[in-house]
């Protein structure tokens, strides 16, 4: 199911005549772990879609248990000046991670969120993003529905 | 092209960040226990569900690798376990007062002030099918601040004793370092840990007590000298307080025979 709109979050993407492009680098909080992740952009007028892959950091640095977390965002930018967008913007995120060594212990965070972002300057820019919403947690045949945030900064590069 | 040479540092630092944070997790913890404080952690806010609700537990519980959860028992004006941490109901629940001068009906009507607003629940309400082979640790409130008394800790320990016989595969251990309830509980052959704060007041109650199966204690409170010092009492320790991956190793650094972590999932990954 998740695959799938990801796979349909790509082909929207590239079935409509692209403005401008952007590679991303970020660090972002979430609910269980502090998010390094690098993501690619595409905007077009008002609208930016964007699709990232990251590692959570305690996890898969300290802890060394791999937790890869892969994304998709959608923006709309209702304040387009010169230098700065503004706006809110929706993220689709999945994340997962074993606990144990069996892989029946393997847990998977599914994210819905939405929040404002920005992104100021010109061809570099810096970006920001604060997002609240459902975050679901499962494994084995346990499943578990709470809410789920994101705060990320980061460096947006554009050409 | 300055850009993109910016943009090729960027990568370049951000590789020798990972490489400079990564590091090697300790083994050898093998056999020290992973206890959900008040179910599946209190005062973190990566935790799912509020500390002490049928939520909690039943998550901790269902966790792989999991050996039990502790909960905080206090009794009701009814003479009923019920499940809450703090000692006044305004702190973290949409009640007032403190419990044991307050009803049944009125706590089951009570919900936690949280995103999820799960309800307060009793002792009796654990899901004890997920108890099989796991360690429940009830932390014994006898105290009840609101008019400064003692409960009545007959009413408590009969409550208890018809729990375990409800139960008896679950693996009681309760935990109190006030002594006639300590008393009491081991007339009725429950397994006794205390709380102390210091290697002292462990000393202190060893001269009083006949013998200590357990200590309960912060993990800041007791260096790795004192955890040898007591388990050589044939003494087993248990250390609560880690909200991080960092309290959680230093935790177990002084091998415990347990730790009673607020970051479950994180304890079970530095165990494995």
């Amino acid at each position: 199911m998740v695959k799938s709109i990801y796979l349909f979050s790509i082909f929207s993407i590239l079935s409509t005549g692209i403005f401008a492009q952007s590679i991303e680098f970020s660090v972002a909080r979430y609910r269980t772990d502090y998010l390094i992740e690098a993501g690619y952009g595409y905007y077009k007028q008002q609208h930016k879609v964007s699709g990232f892959a990251g590692i959570g950091m305690i996890k898969t640095l300290s802890q060394q248990r791999f937790n890869p977390r892969i994304g998709v965002e959608y923006a709309y930018d209702f304040l387009d000046a010169e230098k700065l967008l503004l706006g809110p913007i929706l993220g689709l995120y999945s994340s997962t991670y074993l606990i144990t060594k069996s892989p029946k212990s393997r847990i998977w965070n599914e994210e819905l969120l939405a929040g404002v972002h920005f992104e100021f300057g010109n061809q570099l820019k810096f970006g920001s993003s604060l997002m609240y919403g459902f975050m679901t947690e499962h494994y084995s045949d346990n499943f578990y529905l709470s809410y789920g945030f994101n705060a990320k900064i980061g460096l947006i590069y554009c050409w | 092209m300055d850009s993109m040479r910016k943009l090729d540092l960027f990568i370049v630092g951000s590789f020798l960040l990972m490489s400079i944070l990564a590091c090697r997790k300790d083994n050898g913890f093998q056999n020290i226990s992973v206890i959900g404080h008040a179910g599946n952690g209190l005062d973190n806010f990566a935790t799912f569900y509020h500390d002490n609700s049928f939520e909690s537990i039943e998550m901790a519980l269902k966790t792989p690798g999991c050996d039990g959860v502790e909960v905080d028992v206090q009794l009701s004006e009814d003479g009923n376990l019920w499940l809450f941490h703090d000692e006044k109901l305004e702190s973290e629940s949409n009640g007032e007062g403190c419990v044991p001068l307050k009803s049944d009906d009125y706590l089951s009507g009570l919900n936690y002030s949280s995103v999820n607003k799960e309800k307060l629940i009793q002792l009796t309400e654990i899901p004890v099918e997920s108890l099989v082979n796991k360690k429940l640790y009830l932390d014994l409130r006898h105290f009840n601040v609101c008019n400064s008394t003692i409960v009545d800790l007959d009413r408590m320990v009969e409550k208890l004793v018809e729990f375990k016989s409800q139960n008896p595969s679950a693996d009681l251990i309760t935990v109190t370092s006030y002594i006639p309830l300590i008393e009491k509980l081991e007339v009725e052959n429950f397994e006794v840990f205390i709380g102390v704060n210091s290697i002292e007041e462990y000393q202190s109650m060893k001269s009083k007590l006949n013998q200590i199966s357990g200590v309960v204690a912060r993990y800041k409170d007791f260096s790795k000298d004192d955890v040898s010092l007591i388990q050589s009492d044939n003494c087993k320790v248990v250390l609560f307080d880690m909200r991080s991956v960092s309290g959680i190793r230093k935790a177990l650094k002084k091998l415990p025979d347990a730790i009673m972590t607020d970051d479950l999932k994180s304890a079970i990954i530095e165990v494995e």
